[in-house]
């Protein structure tokens, strides 16, 4: 209870003072208003109170109205109200709890019941704080645990092609996600992707953007096709909310061993063949969500034994140090050449390892995810 | 952010500059400046990032949003001064085609004369 504050509108600066004196010793954080228009200021202010102790009595607006405007104002609607009055008839009590008050108390009332009910109310209040902090904290959970199993499916086995992806949240849920789709003629639609922003405002855009991208992947079109109708399925939402979404979209064909893709402004995206240097995939396309009725563009890529595809989310190339520098693409490229003749996984253990090291325990603000892709 | 947004009388553009990082905590102020144009019917915008040395995924999105708003009132939101790591962010994500994107600050204001 210690630091509580409270706010006390009454126009007796000698009763004020008194009371302010008497709670102050408690711990309490007191402050007083001598009418309603600076009781009601003060209780809108930054620093909002606990609760509020009312007279009824006041110079302008009554304790009546003020609690009523109280009540029905958003910000201040579940601050604790009491009374403390020298109207003891029991309509007035009545009217007092009418218009929202949660007690009442008589002058003269004694110091050691006020401190007494001030010290119930409060802790009564914190209870239900409480109560609702798990009540949202047990949400946020379970949306991501629902997000986890939609990326903890097995990634289908694919001739010629090691393939690998995982995702760290920054917050319980988030907007970065990879999902894959094995197609009846045996190719494979691989998607890396970040819902700009991050918790559950992402997570819930996310869902919604993998659903519209399966659903329409599954006819089997090219990826460009494929971006080209979730752009005009999701623009209109992306821009009520606006966000964007970037998505890099491949579908390996075991067949020819080629991976026809279309980037949509996912950065990064690294090629480094086998007998190659590693170079960046430049995204031929903006961000989903960003222009109305576009045409999304496609290339390809071969898969030749050893030659390695790593699509990362911006959360890997931002993420920062104490010093507050970032990993960077420079480094990302010296890592992804560094490591490329290692089996997928352990290339992506490393790159974790190697982000992690570099962030030397600062808390990371972007969701990190990743795939990778190599031929075997 | 370092805000000096002036309402050019003559030609109607409004314009922020900007400086240092333009991430998500920086990234409010400029939605509301980008809004409050809009509302008061001032849809050409020129936004000056000579002096940012990074911007985040939040801070394109609000730099979209106000395209978009601009765009729809018949305007559009002009962009400027952009240092070769904001080029490169712009060129990463391909928003360097979805934006107009001049070399000054009086180039971006000039071309909404045209």
């Amino acid at each position: 209870m210690i630091g509580n504050q409270i706010l006390y509108v009454e126009d007796d600066p000698f009763l004020g003072e008194w009371v302010q004196y008497e709670l102050s010793s408690e711990g309490y954080d007191l402050k007083l208003a001598n009418d309603g228009e600076s009781g009601i200021n003060a209780a809108l202010s930054a620093h909002q109170p606990d609760l509020i102790l009312l007279d009824v009595q006041l110079p302008g607006m009554s304790g009546y109205q003020i609690c009523k405007i109280l009540r029905n104002t958003p910000q201040t609607a579940s601050i604790p109200i009491v009374f403390l009055t020298a109207r003891d008839s029991m309509d007035d009590m009545l009217l007092g709890f009418d218009v929202g008050g949660i007690d009442y108390l008589t002058k003269p009332f004694s110091m050691t019941e006020l401190k007494a009910r001030v010290h119930a109310h409060l802790r009564q209040n914190e209870q239900v704080r409480k109560q609702e902090r798990t009540d949202v904290a047990g949400e946020i959970q379970t949306t991501a645990d629902i997000q986890k199993s939609m990326m903890t499916r097995t990634i289908p086995a694919i001739d010629g092609l090691d393939v690998v992806a995982q995702v760290q949240m920054a917050q319980e849920a988030g907007g970065d996600f990879f999902d894959f789709q094995e197609l009846p003629d045996g190719r494979l639609y691989m998607v890396e992707a970040d819902v700009s922003g991050k918790g559950l405002p992402a997570a819930l855009l996310m869902s919604a953007a993998r659903s519209v991208i399966r659903a329409t992947a599954s006819q089997g079109i090219g990826p460009h096709q494929v971006l080209t109708r979730v752009n005009e399925q999701l623009y209109a939402d992306l821009t009520e909310v606006s966000k964007f979404v970037t998505v890099f979209m491949g579908l390996y064909s075991p067949e020819t061993r080629q991976l026809r893709y279309s980037n949509a402004g996912h950065s990064a995206a690294i090629y480094r063949p086998h007998d190659g240097v590693a170079r960046i995939v430049e995204p031929d396309n903006p961000p989903v969500g960003v222009l109305d009725s576009y045409e999304y563009l496609e290339q390809s890529m071969e898969f030749e034994t050893g030659d390695l595809l790593v699509v990362c989310s911006d959360g890997y190339l931002e993420a920062t140090n104490a010093k507050g520098e970032m990993f960077g693409l420079r480094r990302m490229i010296e890592q992804v050449t560094a490591l490329g003749d290692r089996p997928a996984q352990e290339i992506a253990d490393a790159l974790l390892a190697k982000v992690t090291e570099f962030a030397q325990g600062i808390r990371q603000f972007d969701d990190q995810s990743l795939v990778i892709l190599r031929g075997v | 952010m370092q805000a000096a947004p002036s309402v050019e009388s003559k030609t109607g553009v409004a314009v922020l500059r900007l400086s240092g990082r333009f991430d998500a905590y920086e990234e409010p102020g400029v939605r509301a400046w980008l809004t409050e144009n809009c509302q008061a019917g001032i849809s050409r915008l020129v936004i000056d990032l000579e002096d940012v040395n990074f911007l985040d995924s939040m801070a394109l999105a609000a730099l979209v949003k106000g395209m978009k708003d601009c765009r729809l009132e018949n305007g559009d939101l002009h962009l400027c001064g952009l240092q070769q790591p904001v080029r490169i962010i712009f060129e990463l994500t391909r928003m360097d085609r979805v934006f107009s994107i001049f070399d000054t600050e009086s180039a971006a204001t000039l071309a909404f004369e045209g």
